[in-house]
């Protein structure tokens, strides 16, 4: 794979979640009707925020490392906690609090979570091109 | 409902408590082992190659990304265990309640 921009990996990284995000939801729209594609919409845009936290913490660790070598370490191993921690807090307010169906939800958390991989995917047949 | 099937409820209820206790353990667990390995890594690959620290960062975060999609979908379905617990549901039907 080829990193020379870490900002235009993100940008394609987000892409490809967001059409996850949007072709699930439509799925579940038809099939189950729309309280189904709102539990499936809100787990996938789970992702796409975990997504958005990495990038920008990507970017303050690449200024930090330009202050502090070494310390961008310590400022992604905070970003990981930060996303475990939201992602308790989001499926407790979606499930808990806005009663959103759990299934679709899930379905919707995990499919955007695995579209990472088509995403690798992507970059790394570009970058064999 | 009788009291039996109201402590058997609270069984059912208490070992979802310890599952989703557990999920959480072994997810937090994974996750913090994963992005140590993958942060032990890239900081002896800058060691190596110091030149080459901006795309060795983005290939952690990218990395650790992969390897976080499992956590991360352990603790989805540990909040499913939570606030949808399905077991609970099941057992009311099996005891016609």
């Amino acid at each position: 794979m080829n990193f020379e921009s870490s900002d235009f990996d993100a940008k394609r990284i987000f892409r490809v979640q967001a059409f996850a995000v949007s072709g699930l939801a439509l799925l579940f729209y038809i099939f189950d009707g729309q309280s189904a594609a709102q539990g499936a919409f809100y787990g996938g845009a789970i992702v796409l925020f975990n997504t958005w936290v990495t990038h920008r913490r990507l970017k303050s660790a690449q200024e930090l490392a330009k202050i502090a070598p070494g310390r961008e370490v310590t400022a992604l191993y905070l970003a990981a906690i930060q996303r475990f921690v939201f992602t308790l807090v989001f499926f407790a307010v979606g499930m808990g609090w806005l009663q959103l169906d759990p299934v679709p939800m899930l379905v919707g958390f995990g499919v955007v979570q695995l579209s990472y991989f088509v995403s690798g995917f992507l970059i790394s047949h570009k970058s064999i091109k | 409902m009788s009291p039996d099937v109201i402590n058997q409820m609270g069984a059912v209820y208490a070992n979802t408590v310890l599952v989703v206790g557990l999920i959480l353990a072994f997810a937090a667990a994974a996750s913090a082992i994963g992005w140590a390995i993958i942060c032990s890594q890239y900081l002896s690959g800058i060691a190596r190659q110091p030149e080459m620290r901006s795309q060795l960062m983005g290939q952690m975060l990218f990395t650790g990304g992969l390897m976080e999609a499992f956590p991360m979908i352990a603790l989805g379905i540990a909040m499913f265990f939570t606030f949808a617990n399905p077991f609970a549901g099941s057992f009311l039907a099996a005891v016609g309640g």
